[in-house]
């Protein structure tokens, strides 16, 4: 892990497994599947769940200030803890959990690398106990919109030369075949990409064993789709979740110096009403392909 | 508690490639199936056999791919 851009942002199972109940850290479960952290977790891990404590409920958002507070207080989470995040597939919501905490300026967060499902495919111990933390007091920062894109800041970036986007959803769901991942029910009324993102399904930044590729084999990834770190770059997927993962390797892997999450992403592009839409694998991509 | 017998298989459901997680906790056995592309759950079950849980997952799993929304 020492060659990426900023190897601290990443810990190993290992390290979790001689950390767990230091009293210094706090270990949060996040997963896609929200049920998951019950069947049994990291020993002296809370659990998070993503469509309710990490958002907006009421309007689509992410987490207001207000609430973040409440739940960092009722997490023990103090401005100077160092929060572990960890979850299933990959980390995509432990991701999600990370930009929104970058977001609200939390200095010392991490994601444990591989996940979940490297912690249960190494038959480490788990519990179904559920810690009560004690309540501590967080002061977050104003959020900082620089980590995200809005659809206005996206529609400008189209047509700039300085900007860059990767869509990090499938190739289906990039080129239009499908509308949802297969047997995930929320859709779009429109299937494709927007004009001039490169495709980067996310999860090639990944090895097998859920960790995170290297340093080399990453920049090589990116960069051979112009996706480049002298570019402002745009990361989007359906609802952004995805998107936060590739934020994380962009940020702090390879270290680009400026990248967003545009969080709205395909759910709010495919839906919009005369936005432009470009489908199939565009003829740039198609002669690196052939090539 | 550790989890015990951890699986990984890959197969096809419906034209759909999936990953087909299993593992023991306790006396319980669970089943997580995922898209492989882009890597979503798409169901997960448990049961007292791996094969219990296997099965009552892929039920569920075949139900939801067979209504994965394509453009017309």
């Amino acid at each position: 892990m020492s060659d990426y851009a900023r190897p601290e942002m990443l810990v190993s199972t290992e390290w979790v497994d001689q950390h767990k109940f230091d009293p210094h850290v706090v270990i949060v479960e996040v997963d896609v599947d929200t049920q998951a952290y019950e069947e049994g977790h990291v020993p002296g891990a809370l659990g998070w769940n993503w469509q309710t404590q990490l958002c907006d409920t009421l309007r689509r958002d992410v987490i207001s200030k207000t609430d973040l507070e409440k739940l960092f207080s009722e997490s023990g989470i103090s401005n100077d803890t160092t929060v572990i995040l960890y979850g299933d597939n990959n980390n995509w919501f432990a991701a999600w959990a990370l930009w929104q905490m970058k977001m609200y300026g939390h200095e010392d967060v991490r994601i444990m690398n591989g996940g979940r499902k490297k912690w249960l495919a190494e038959g480490r111990v788990i519990t179904k106990d559920v810690r009560q933390p004690e309540r501590s007091t967080y002061k977050a920062s104003e959020r900082d919109e620089s980590l995200r894109s809005y659809l206005n800041q996206v529609h400008s970036a189209m047509m700039a030369n300085d900007y860059a986007m990767v869509d990090v959803r499938s190739v289906d769901e990039f080129t239009g075949k499908i509308l949802s991942p297969p047997g995930l029910p929320e859709t779009c009324q429109r299937g494709g990409h927007i004009p001039g993102a490169a495709n980067i399904p996310w999860v090639q930044a990944c090895n097998d064993d859920g960790t995170f590729k290297s340093r080399e084999d990453l920049e090589a990834l990116y960069m051979g789709k112009g996706i480049s770190p002298d570019k402002k770059i745009i990361a989007y997927c359906r609802i952004g979740e995805r998107s936060s993962h590739t934020w994380f390797v962009l940020k702090y892997l390879l270290g680009y110096p400026t990248v967003s999450n545009y969080d709205g992403s395909w759910t709010e592009w495919g839906n919009l009403v005369g936005a432009p839409v470009e489908k199939g694998i565009p003829a740039t991509a198609k002669k690196e392909m052939a090539s | 508690m550790n989890t015990e017998q951890y699986n990984e298989e890959f197969s096809e459901l419906n034209g759909v490639k999936v990953r087909t997680v299993t593992y023991k906790i306790g006396n319980e056995f669970y089943c997580h199936i995922y898209n492989v592309d882009p890597g979503a759950t798409v169901a997960r079950a448990s049961g007292s056999t791996v094969e219990t849980a296997k099965e009552k997952a892929l039920e569920k799993a075949k139900g939801r791919i067979k209504q994965t929304a394509k453009e017309n």
